[in-house]
């Protein structure tokens, strides 16, 4: 079909050109950046291009950052709640889009308002609740709620089984299928590029999180990379070249699980196939 | 499809159900995990800030019950409207603007072409890049003396403009840069939405004679409202619950002098929340702060889910 | 029956949650070895935190009973999380609060008065800045961990460049303008005393201050003015002397011989506009050396200018060792001996004074090469310890961030001209008031 309008491909591809361009800027603004030195960077105006090349801030923040040892928290933290958010928020939310239960449609608008209440002001209570739990300085209080359904995931997930076509519901059901059974056979393997998103989204948050492993961790075994990378941070001088080239070495993993989820996010329709 | 839609709806009612049949016991099983989450981390959190808000609670001392003394305190303080007016406004200019752009690049970026992989992927840097780095690369655009926006005015014989001092600018531009960070977000939400599209359907409209501006309009934007209502509902929430990006872009620290920007222009809820809470120790006022902007958007979501009905269609 | 359901549910969370919030853990304080342990807080960049890990240590040898155990985290983060601990009973003993927000913990009981400790066991005599912990009732909150005081910071090249004298300790507010204006330069390098000068391009400012202890309330000060009576309680904005000094400010911003707010804000950070060498003077502290350095500017300092009738004023924030009040005794004791160690003895003091970052509290080692050291910049570092004389707190007191707010927004608007400087008097002195009355009148 694509084949029959060119003039559109064109456009189409001049479109996302321009609009690659826009996006590609800042990073390579940043790259440049984080090759400076410290007194180029605090020049004014500034200038685009580093002068000279400084190689070695990505060594120096590399061990200042502590990125050896901080990494495998990192990874901990951020795989246990991909693993967590796919599997619970996916099944809270087919029960929510599929199933009819007692209190359903206000325990949905409950998920909904806990993300409407700031966090800000919730900090303390939800501090005291892990103190309580003995979980303090310790990396549960990153991971653990991921693995009992998180808001924003349920709610993606529930808009995208909602619109598969109630067919493939009934076709399990006269199979025999249990509910489970459905959600798990049938409904997770079509919403595929829903579920490549929510994994690229929660490796996305975990990884880059501040204030919870700031608010929660004591001990530095436990710390992630996000705190590694902050405590570059000075109260009166800060090299903001070896905060840039830390956030970008941190960067990377992120865009790793990005091209792995890519193929879904675009994997063609299979909904037709029944009809 | 409309047809299946229609046979389900002329079906008649269920037969009035037990309060617990076995789909309803299979119901309350699946969604078990989130059960745990709310009992034992949401009830708790939100009855404490729910409390805080009718104490004087310091955070250093426990919270001493003051009634509404608060929430009276909020209705009087000129700043708050301020800031209310100036969250409204900002999401009235982001929701829209931000929603069309995001359905409009992922349409763009769903085609099956060569190199698109790469293009989907830039789209994502600007929303994994920190607030630091974004506003760093839009100063060089916003700056007053060095800015590229300025620039170009000059050339036009435009007076030069400081954009995020002055008052009328400072929103406005706020926007244009939240949205370029943070569209690409949205932008994979409705990607993963479109493969829920039938190829048949386009296919079908192809042999109409449909042009693509065509087919954009009849065929993708109603079949993808599921996933735009999400789009809306969370840029709604995100938009009211927006902080860092003003924080870093218009201030900062209460030593820099200015966060909230010239005559509190760019001073939004979550800012006077945050600089009451943490910075003054006013942890009720906050709270009573968040518990009206929950309310608002509570309110909202709750208008967006009956309107829903009225151009959402799920199959 | 429905509604029963309901109502049972409800029972049941809330007793849930009841039950989750009484849980009490106490901590044993002796370890295993019979060591005590000693939870202890301060905030660090990489190199601070290297040196304090490097002290610790050697505190640890010479005090085989005490085991540290720290925590730390970049300045704002630090303060988030030691709030949210102080409000759950998990905060360290003692931790380095920031000079400016001691007496916020003081007052509202967050930290022990420890005045008996401090008047018998640290001598005055030799240790700087004891007495800027102590409050209007002669109480003592904290002591000294390192100390900051304001200095007037000038960029030598831009003074050769324009052929201008270096500021000495004659100078006055007056002297200073002065000097600012022929170092205030636009963009076809004409100086603002001459009748061409552009004031819709200036390149070069001649001098720039902002905030609190680089702002405003160091030249309300030597003007004879001021923000808060010694009570702390009580506005003073609304008087003749500080409507001079507020007068000489809003005349050098309208001659833009100092760079109004929309001027930092281009400057994308205000310490920019110095350090990328477009301003010629800053007031700032002695901290500020360490970026300056890693600049590698050319520049030294001097004292802040005399006011009109030869008063001196200079800003000082001693940031400080404060005990948590919840800490049992022999925690207290063990926090005591930290800070005894932390001030008294050589070792420490000379390897903290090597990260450059504060003037030393132990006099006897400020006084020393190891501070007064010439390898660094500036050459001048004298000039930090001759301020003490007239050094005093920016009025810190338990409401100091939201004052602060108050009068340096309303100070931004003067400079934009949104309003005059009667208004600003009047406004300032009004909403400063507000704010103290809010606190001190519950």
């Amino acid at each position: 079909m694509q084949r029959r309008f060119p003039l559109s491909k064109i456009a189409g591809y001049l479109f996302v050109i321009i609009s690659s361009l826009i996006m590609f800027v800042p990073f390579l603004t940043t790259i440049f950046n984080s090759l400076k030195t410290y007194k180029q960077y605090m020049q004014f105006p500034p200038e685009w291009l580093p002068d000279p090349v400084k190689w070695s801030n990505y060594t120096q923040v590399w061990e200042q950052a502590n990125f050896s040892s901080y990494t495998m928290n990192s990874v901990i933290v951020a795989v246990l709640s991909v693993v967590g958010t796919l599997l619970s928020s996916s099944m809270v939310a087919f029960a929510f889009a599929r199933l009819r239960f007692p209190f359903r449609d206000t325990l949905f608008m409950i998920v909904l308002g806990t993300m409407m209440i700031p966090g800000i002001v919730t900090i303390i209570p939800q501090f005291i609740i892990f103190k309580n739990l003995g979980l303090l300085d310790s990396l549960a209080p990153l991971w653990i709620l991921e693995w009992l359904g998180q808001p924003f995931a349920i709610f993606l997930m529930r808009q995208a089984f909602l619109s598969i076509p109630k067919d493939y519901e009934e076709a399990a059901k006269l199979d025999g299928c249990n509910p489970l059974q459905i959600y798990w056979k049938v409904f997770l393997p079509m919403c595929k590029p829903s579920l490549a998103t929510l994994a690229v989204f929660t490796f996305m948050g975990k990884w880059n999180e501040i204030l919870a492993p700031i608010i929660y961790l004591i001990s530095e075994e436990h710390f992630t990379l996000p705190i590694g990378i902050l405590s570059l941070r000075g109260q009166y001088k800060t090299d903001d070249q070896l905060l840039v080239a830390g956030a970008l070495i941190s960067l990377i993993p992120i865009l790793i699980v990005f091209l792995f989820a890519e193929k879904y996010f675009v994997e063609g329709s299979k909904t037709s196939g029944l009809k | 499809m409309l047809e299946l839609e229609k046979q389900l709806k002329a079906q008649p009612k269920a037969k009035k159900r037990k309060w617990l049949d076995g789909e309803g016991r299979w119901g309350l099983l699946l969604v078990s995990p989130y059960l745990v989450h709310f009992i034992v981390f949401v009830v708790g959190t939100s009855f404490a800030s729910l409390y805080f808000s009718f104490s004087d609670y310091d955070i250093l001392n426990p919270p001493k019950w003051t009634g509404l003394d608060n929430y009276e305190k909020l209705f009087q303080d000129s700043l708050f409207y301020r800031a209310l007016w100036n969250t409204v406004y900002f999401t009235l200019l982001y929701v829209p603007a931000k929603t069309f752009l995001a359905l409009l690049l992922a349409v763009a970026l769903n085609q099956k072409l060569k190199g698109l992989k790469l293009f989907r992927m830039v789209h994502f840097l600007p929303v994994i890049s920190s607030w630091t780095v974004i506003a760093y690369v839009a100063d060089a655009i916003f700056n007053q003396r060095i800015g590229f926006a300025n620039a170009v005015l000059a050339k036009f014989g435009v007076a030069p403009q400081s954009w995020l001092i002055d008052e009328g600018w400072v929103i406005p531009v706020l926007v244009v840069v939240a949205i370029w960070k943070s569209v690409g977000y949205m932008m994979i939400i409705f990607l993963a939405g479109l493969q829920g599209i039938s190829s048949e359907l386009y296919e079908a409209a192809s042999i109409d004679g449909a042009n693509a501006w065509q087919k954009f309009w009849r065929i993708t934007v109603p079949m993808i409202s599921g996933t735009t209502f999400l789009v809306v509902i969370l840029n709604t929430i995100y938009s009211f619950q927006n902080f860092e990006q003003i924080f870093v872009m218009t201030g900062g620290s209460t030593e820099a002098g200015s966060t909230g920007g010239t005559n509190n222009a760019s001073l939004v809820l979550m800012l006077l929340m945050f600089r009451q809470g943490f910075s003054f120790y006013k942890m009720g006022y906050a709270s009573a702060i968040a518990w009206v902007l929950f309310l608002i958007l509570l309110v909202i979501t709750l208008i967006q889910f009956k309107l829903q009905k009225k151009w959402v269609h799920y199959d | 029956m429905k509604k029963r359901r309901l109502l049972s549910t409800i029972g049941i969370l809330g007793l849930l949650t009841a039950v989750l919030f009484t849980g009490c853990s106490s901590q044993p304080s002796i370890t295993e070895g019979g060591q005590l342990e000693l939870f202890l807080g301060y905030s660090s960049d990489p190199p601070t935190k290297k040196k304090m890990e490097e002290i610790i240590a050697k505190f640890q040898t010479s005090h085989p009973n005490i085991k540290i155990k720290t925590e730390t985290a970049p300045y704002e983060d630090f303060y988030q999380k030691l709030t949210t601990q102080i409000a759950a009973g998990t905060a360290p003993d003692i931790w380095q609060s920031d000079g400016t927000k001691v007496f916020g913990f003081a007052q509202r009981g967050a930290i022990r008065d420890i005045t008996d400790y401090v008047t018998k066991e640290i001598n005055k005599d030799e240790v700087n800045g004891l007495e800027f912990n102590k409050d209007a009732d002669g109480k003592y909150w904290g002591v000294p961990q390192g100390i900051q005081v304001g200095a007037l910071f000038y960029n030598k090249d831009l003074f050769d460049k324009a052929g201008v004298s270096y500021p000495t300790a004659d100078w006055t507010w007056d002297d200073l303008k002065a000097a600012a204006a022929k170092l205030t330069l636009d963009a076809n390098g004409q100086n603002a005393d001459d009748p061409a000068f552009d004031k819709n391009s200036v390149k070069q400012f001649g001098f720039t201050f902002f905030g609190s202890s680089r702002g405003a309330f160091n030249i309300l000060k030597a003007y004879g003015g001021g923000v808060l009576d010694p009570t702390m309680t009580k506005s003073i904005i609304d008087s003749p002397e500080n409507k001079k000094a507020v007068e000489w400010m809003a005349d050098g911003m309208k001659r833009r011989l100092f760079p109004n707010p929309a001027d930092l804000k281009a400057f994308q950070s205000n310490f920019k506009v110095f350090l990328s060498g477009a301003s010629a003077m800053q007031i700032d502290i002695y901290a500020a050396t360490t970026a300056m350095n890693g600049a590698e500017l050319n520049y030294d300092v001097a004292p802040l200018p005399k006011g009109p009738d030869g008063k001196r004023f200079a800003p000082v924030i001693a940031n400080s060792w404060v005990i948590n009040k919840k800490a049992n005794e022999q925690k207290v004791r063990a926090a005591q001996e930290w800070i005894t160690y932390w001030t008294t003895s050589d070792e420490a003091q000379v390897e903290w004074t090597q990260v450059g970052e504060a003037i030393p509290v132990k006099k006897s080692v400020a006084n020393s090469d190891k501070f007064l050291t010439n390898n660094t910049k500036p050459e001048n570092k004298k000039v930090f310890l001759d301020s003490l004389a007239f050094a005093g707190t920016i009025d810190t007191n338990a409401v100091f961030a939201e004052w602060v707010k108050v009068f340096t927004d309303n100070l931004s608007e003067l400079f934009m001209d949104k309003y005059g400087v009667e208004e600003y008097i009047a406004k300032t002195d009004q909403g400063i008031q507000k704010v103290l009355d809010d606190f001190f009148k519950k």
